[in-house]
């Protein structure tokens, strides 16, 4: 089972920018390209993080795409 | 322990130099005074350039984004746990085929030839796997 999430969707409605988030999370302009494309998955700190930093609930932001 | 980082890593290059030249001394005790020179400026000039490329990296950097993360980390992780099995089978396979074309010793000259080679192929792939 693959996770999807709405990390980009909601990042542009909010108007935030790759760099502004990564600066502000402290993680790597590639590592949110990576988690927007859906080729990593963060850690569950990071993902705590994300959520606290976007202000929304786990499943607006993730979801568990079933087979 | 970003401001002590520098004089740690100077300490201990120092003190692997100071090793170092102590075990050449004590296994090649005649070792010619311009070998030793090139030796110590090797390292010398090597921890030089990367101090300024690492300081002229930190003033063109225009915003706070770090360098690696949790998925550096990871890939780096990832990187030496295949390079772990590609170096064992890759040696093992090296000297099956130099058995197989009858070779019964290896020169220690040449084994440490290969090593500095892996060295050297691990530092790189870990250069390139951290940018990624």
């Amino acid at each position: 089972m693959k996770v999807k999430n709405r990390i980009k969707e909601i990042r542009l409605e909010k108007g935030i920018s790759q760099v502004k988030m990564a600066e502000d999370l402290q993680i790597t302009r590639q590592t949110i390209n990576a988690i927007e494309n859906h080729k990593y998955n963060p850690s569950l700190e990071l993902a705590l993080k994300l959520i606290k930093y976007l202000d929304v609930t786990i499943d607006e932001i993730f979801e568990l795409e079933e087979e | 322990m970003k401001k002590w980082g520098s004089i740690i890593i100077a300490i201990m290059i120092i003190g692997g130099m100071s090793i170092g030249f102590y075990l050449i001394d004590l296994f090649i005790p005649d070792l010619p005074t311009g070998t030793v020179a090139a030796g110590i400026g090797g390292s010398v000039t090597g921890v030089a350039i990367v101090l300024v490329v690492t300081k002229l990296k930190q003033l063109r950097k225009v915003n706070n984004v770090p360098d690696v993360d949790e998925r550096t980390w990871l890939n780096i992780k990832n990187f030496y746990a295949i390079s772990l099995y590609v170096v064992l089978i890759g040696s093992m396979l090296l000297v099956c085929i130099l058995f197989a074309f009858g070779m019964r010793t290896i020169d220690i000259g040449a084994l440490s030839i290969y090593l500095l080679l892996i060295f050297m192929l691990l530092a790189a792939g870990t250069f390139i796997v951290a940018r990624r």
